[in-house]
């Protein structure tokens, strides 16, 4: 049982992660090898344009559009998002320097967690109390006896049930400060 | 929706009213060099809104043909620091195509992107102004132009390693003058030195068959006479060719096994001089 959560929901949530740095890490230290870092400046852009286009996704949920299914327009969400804070990731390189920017590049971190934590984690959580309640309904307690048991657990799936109230958020922060980067580069920057 | 909006709306604004009041902390990519610090503090001392930083209003403090004469304060600069007058003979009025602020106070980040494309003809001829001399023997002796070796495009591939051309031994350690009598490091000569005359040079030739003798170093690489580059055929002078009988005329160089004979006749002809 253990075997199958590892391998089924918390490794594919670890190596989304590690296969976004490592990559993230392996471009940026071949745009520098290759005297290329000047690339990176303007991978925000594309960065930020498939972030905009993965929220078709939040436009079909609110039936804002009716075109597509769900469940295609969620994959492409998060397909799309995970290129978009790669793009964003290397465009950030490792300059910490101006604060507006580097919140908006923390708090896209913590979109993309929490959006890994809802698509992986809460998956796994619900199936593990699921199987759980129904194996000591099995073995003869009672409805209310089982519910104490399984307190804790359900009140973890609970808490996990809300990442949504971190992600929307989040997603909203992240947006008006990406939105006030942008506009600050229009101000300040030459691009010819 | 109302609500999600109110809180964008209520972000923006915060994060906007911050930004305008600490420009700096907020969204300036780099420190500016120690010099500009006095400016930091209004991004639009040197940028114009919407349009990137300008130059304009970085020639209202550096003007070119003030440039390494006269400082931002109109006081004379030091002496190390007049070699930047040439910036007054610059085809472009662009600072930005070479200078690059915000890279962290680092004045070596700040200049990049440098054209010689962008200096006037005189100002191109003058590599000292800008560059030091190199300090190893071959630059020592020269008093040639820069230009014979160097170019402005690609600087580092003129470096030169002698031995590709002709490797030293301990009799052909001397001044390049020796062999580049005419100031210039793309002819030579060996009949710099009493050791090697036409004459000399031209029997021993013949003798061996070769006609094709000007270019020494084609084929010595370095003093020792067997050092032979054996690569290309030599042609059989027309007496020779009658008098031995070859049919074909092109053949490659033969050097005798048996040293003792030529070092014999080298010696011979050694005294002939």
């Amino acid at each position: 049982m253990k075997r199958t959560v590892i391998i089924n929901d918390i490794l594919p949530f670890i190596l989304w992660f590690v296969l976004l740095v490592f990559s993230a890490i392996s471009l940026d230290f071949f745009l520098h090898q290759f005297q290329l870092e000047w690339i990176g400046k303007y991978c925000g852009i594309p960065g930020l344009l498939l972030l905009v286009v993965s929220f078709i996704y939040s436009l079909r949920k609110r039936r804002m559009i009716e075109a597509g299914s769900l469940k295609f327009l969620l994959s492409l969400h998060i397909y799309l998002s995970w290129i978009g804070a790669l793009l964003i990731i290397i465009h950030a390189g490792i300059h910490f320097n101006a604060v507006l920017p580097w919140s908006a590049f923390f708090l896209m971190l913590l979109v993309v967690i929490s959006g890994l934590v809802g698509e992986y984690l809460l998956k796994d959580a619900r199936n593990t109390l699921r199987i759980k309640y129904a194996h000591l309904l099995e073995k003869g307690y009672s409805k209310e006896e089982v519910e104490k048991k399984v307190f804790l657990d359900a009140f973890a799936v609970k808490t996990m049930a809300r990442w949504r109230m971190v992600h929307k958020p989040i997603t909203l922060i992240f947006g008006a400060l990406a939105l006030l980067h942008v506009i600050t580069i229009f101000m300040f920057w030459r691009w010819f | 929706m109302v609500k999600r909006s109110s809180i964008l709306l209520i972000v923006i604004a915060i994060a906007g009213w911050l930004t305008y009041l600490f420009p700096k902390e907020a969204i300036t990519p780099g420190n500016l060099l120690e010099k500009h610090n006095q400016l930091e503090v209004n991004c639009l001392n040197c940028h114009d809104l919407f349009q990137g930083p300008s130059d304009e209003k970085c020639i209202q403090c550096h003007a070119k043909e003030q440039i390494g004469t006269l400082n931002s304060n109109n006081q004379i600069v030091d002496q190390k620091k007049k070699r930047l007058s040439f910036h007054a003979g610059l085809a472009s009025d662009s600072c930005l195509s070479c200078h690059r602020e915000h890279q962290g106070g680092l004045a070596a980040g700040s200049t990049t992107q440098f054209s010689h494309e962008l200096l006037g003809i005189e100002d191109t001829k003058n590599c000292t102004e800008c560059h030091s001399k190199p300090t190893n023997s071959i630059h020592q002796q020269s008093e040639q132009p820069c230009s014979q070796c160097h170019q402005t495009t690609n600087w580092a591939s003129t470096e030169i390693d002698h031995d590709n051309y002709f490797r030293f031994d301990k009799d052909h350690r001397t001044n390049c003058s020796v062999c580049h009598p005419n100031s210039t490091y793309k002819e030579y000569t060996c009949y710099g030195c009493h050791e090697h005359s036409p004459r000399k040079i031209e029997r021993e030739h013949l003798k061996e068959g070769i006609s094709d003798f000007e270019n020494c170093a084609e084929c010595h690489s370095s003093g020792n006479e067997h050092d032979v580059r054996n690569t290309r055929k030599v042609r059989i002078p027309e007496s020779r060719s009658k008098r031995e009988g070859f049919k074909n005329r092109d053949r490659k160089p033969e050097h005798s096994p048996d040293r003792r004979t030529r070092k014999k006749h080298h010696d011979k002809d050694d005294h002939d001089d």
